[in-house]
């Protein structure tokens, strides 16, 4: 245990003090040059071993990715498109794609809408009720995915008829005299996939609440004041005045969501593993790589998922950018 | 503006580079076990052995493993993989896998041995073991090549019928020998208004394979061993007139109403190690219940049940086609080495010898040698299991979902019934889209 804790200490002091060491010395490099070699150089000094350990970890990789989706599943020879076509042609992936875009629809939306509505609605609360409310919607952020999908397990589960029911909800049909229902193999109008996302926003709102809260707080009470003056009801001030006010920040809270969503993978690997109409990519694409052992199409969904990635990520630095540019 | 372009332009640079050296490299990593029979290496100090075995076997095998070790002067490392299959595929991609490795999954060991990452045992070894397995299991480690990659360390048998002795006596119901008196069986606790079986599939992340157990069980019985070992290797589609009345047969047990308590639907909600315990309720929730004899130990029927094995539990041999004729179906992990050296095989090779399984049979594992003691077995229970269901069998196979590709036997052939059972699809589609997805042979 001792040793563990000396390693561990030596590893921060090594690690932090090694990078301080090596900036110092490429500043002096830097500074060693004259005139105006030097502010031509400083700056990629400090930005360089950045910029390396980017393309090392993630450009690198990248570039291999879209070479192995070309390839077979051992990755030993090309196959040209291959993986594209039997992917788009296979029939299960296909609701893949729809039950993603359907978490990529809903989740986002929905997670600003319940952050904003309970943002709003605390900050009319007195400071001790406001504080003790957050923290518990916060709480949940704090749960990993699996443990999430465990606590609501006491909601969806699901025992046979006659036996004493220990899912919430079955529980209450019990009550009712109606038959326990399977809630996770319940896929008419995508139910058991709604279930799922449910968990996933009951970990988010809280995220989403903190940002929009700390925007709700910063909206000046003048612009308010002057819309109250001029008339306006509270419905009209929440959607002309608040709203307009925090788009940025509501903005920022729905791609944050939605990056995380496309990616989703833990809640469905542990409740239903994809079965019941519920797959989404980034389970299937697990399933390919370590079940079926099939790097070329793991490969050829990741990089399907990397291009709907891109065009959100071009939004959201555009977006950053005007924010940067308005202040 | 200027910094901008540098920019892209040193991300494209070194893009540019990278794609030039990671050029896909050639299958060529099995250069030094290619025939690999006999051992090269010099015999190193510590071996490791990566196992993927449950808290409750671990011990007796550590235990049986530790004693030859002590003997023989030599350092076993135990690597325990919390998800096998994940595991062991990381450690060889990574060029770091185990000396030893116990395969649940005999799939995925061909897999690897395809690949050229495994030895396979000589033909000396594999002639000793042979004398005393029981038949049907040397053939279970051969992979494409026709060589023996791995040979069990102990057995579970999987083709039991587990009753609720006192309730099933008192009912007046008598032991099925034959698959047609079973269905007959069924039909007669139906008709006293009961619930006749408790079916189980719920696996978390691996539900569906209880399924195949009562699938290759009823194929075994249905299309004889012959064609078992034939469909084992995708020479047989599931969709063949040879294989498909296994499948009508559990369609005819499982979805007729009133047979399964909780209905066909709960079946894939049902949990695999628990699903049988409302047998052993009052009144009892069911009357049959399928599962291999890891079922009767903590975590599966009940504390109070498992303390009175002997006499509270029936365990029945699972009804053959014709009286007397009864195969057996078992399930195991199998031992196979990763490199040539003295003493990684003759590690591998003791955990496949007779001399094997003295703890692991007193923790209540089969040996797979038919001259293992029965009397180690800490149960009549289990006693009678080796020695009327296992040792007696006319033919033993493997479970062959671990048989064939993993896409198939941990894919497939997992996902498609439960698709099928939950009234997604119908038998046809599913069958046909397991066979669609065997990979073709030779490929």
């Amino acid at each position: 245990m001792a040793i563990k804790l000396v390693n561990a200490v030596t590893a921060i002091v090594g690690g932090i003090g090694g990078a301080v060491i090596i900036f110092w010395i490429l500043n002096k490099l830097a500074e060693s040059l004259k005139g105006r070699w030097e502010d031509r150089v400083k700056p990629w000094m400090f930005a360089g071993p950045a910029i390396l350990a980017i393309a090392v970890y993630l450009i690198y990789p990248a570039i291999v990715t879209i070479e192995y989706s070309f390839a077979n599943e051992d990755s030993t020879a090309y196959v040209g498109v291959k993986n594209y076509t039997d992917l788009v042609t296979d029939k299960t992936f296909l609701s893949v794609i729809t039950n993603n875009l359907l978490w990529i629809i809903i989740v986002p939306a929905l997670t600003v809408v319940l952050g904003l509505g309970v943002a709003v609605l605390t900050d009319r609360l007195r400071p001790r009720g406001e504080k003790l409310t957050k923290t518990f919607i916060f709480l949940p952020m704090a749960i990993s995915m699996v443990g999430a999908a465990t606590i609501w397990r006491t909601i969806y589960d699901y025992q046979p008829e006659g036996a004493p029911q220990t899912g919430l909800l079955n529980a209450v049909l019990g009550f009712f005299n109606r038959a326990p229902v399977f809630w996770y193999g319940t896929s008419t109008l995508h139910l058991n996939s709604l279930m799922l996302m449910i968990i996933l926003i009951w970990t988010q709102v809280g995220f989403s609440m903190v940002l929009l809260s700390s925007a709700v707080k910063s909206v000046p009470e003048d612009t308010v004041e002057a819309g109250r003056i001029d008339g306006a009801g509270e419905r009209r001030i929440f959607f002309n005045i608040i709203v307009p006010q925090i788009w940025p920040t509501v903005i920022t809270v729905f791609i944050t969501v939605l990056i995380g969503v496309m990616k989703v993978f833990d809640v469905v690997y542990v409740t239903t593993n994809g079965a019941y109409n519920t797959d989404v990519i980034g389970r299937r694409f697990y399933d390919e790589l370590y079940t079926q052992g099939n790097n070329g199409y793991a490969a050829a969904i990741v990089v399907i998922l990397l291009i709907a990635i891109i065009p959100v990520l071009i939004y959201q630095v555009r977006h950053f950018r005007q924010e940067e540019a308005a202040r | 503006m200027i910094n901008r372009r540098a920019t892209i332009t040193a991300i494209m640079g070194i893009g540019v580079a990278g794609l030039a050296s990671g050029c896909l490299s050639a299958g060529s990593t099995n250069n030094s076990n290619g025939n690999g029979s006999a051992a090269t290496g010099p015999g190193k100090k510590t071996v490791s052995v990566m196992y993927g075995l449950g808290p409750d076997s671990e011990p007796a095998f550590k235990a049986d493993v530790s004693n030859w070790a002590k003997q023989n002067g030599i350092t076993v490392n135990f690597i325990k993989a919390a998800s096998w299959d994940t595991e062991i595929r990381t450690k060889v991609q990574g060029g770091n896998p185990p000396d030893v490795g116990l395969f649940p999954q005999p799939g995925l060991m061909c897999d690897l041995a395809k690949q050229g990452k495994l030895v396979p045992f000589d033909a000396a070894t594999v002639a000793t073991n042979k004398e005393t397995l029981v038949p049907g299991i040397v053939e279970a480690g051969t992979c494409a090549d026709g060589k023996v990659y791995g040979l069990p360390n102990e057995v579970s048998v999987k083709s039991v019928l587990w009753t609720d002795a006192p309730a099933f006596k008192a009912a007046g119901y008598a032991a099925p020998k034959t698959l047609d008196e079973l269905l007959a069986l069924t039909e007669k606790i139906k008709a006293e208004g009961k619930t006749p079986w408790c079916i189980a599939a719920e696996s978390g992340a691996a539900t569906g394979w209880p399924i195949t157990d009562w699938i290759e069980d009823l194929v075994l019985r249905f299309a004889g061993p012959e064609n078992y070992d034939k469909w084992v290797k995708g020479e047989l589609k599931f969709n063949s007139p040879e294989i498909k009345p296994a499948w009508e047969y559990f369609q005819k047990i499982a979805f007729t109403k009133g047979n399964v308590r909780g209905g066909t639907k709960s079946i894939v909600a049902t949990n695999f190690q628990t699903g049988g315990n409302a047998m052993f309720a009052q009144p009892p929730g069911c009357y049959l219940f399928k599962q291999a004899t890891f079922v009767a130990n903590k975590g599966g029927f009940p504390d109070a049940v498992i303390a009175k094995v002997d006499t509270e539990t029936g365990p029945l041999p699972f009804p053959a086609k014709t009286e007397g004729d009864n195969p057996v179906l078992i399930g195991g992990d199998i031992a196979a080495a990763f490199n040539n050296d003295a003493n990684t095989l003759k590690l591998r090779n003791f955990i496949a010898s007779k001399e094997n399984g003295v703890e692991q049979a007193k923790a209540g594992a089969f040996s797979p040698h038919k001259t293992a003691d029965v009397s180690l077995l800490p149960n009549k229970t289990l006693q009678t299991i080796a020695s009327d269901v296992l040792y007696k069998a006319t033919a033993a196979r493997f479970d062959g979902s671990d048989l064939m590709p993993a896409k198939v036997g941990a894919g497939t052939f997992w996902t498609e019934p439960v698709k099928w059972i939950s009234g997604q699809q119908d038998l046809n589609t599913t069958l046909t889209n397991i066979d669609d997805s065997f990979p073709k042979t030779g490929s």
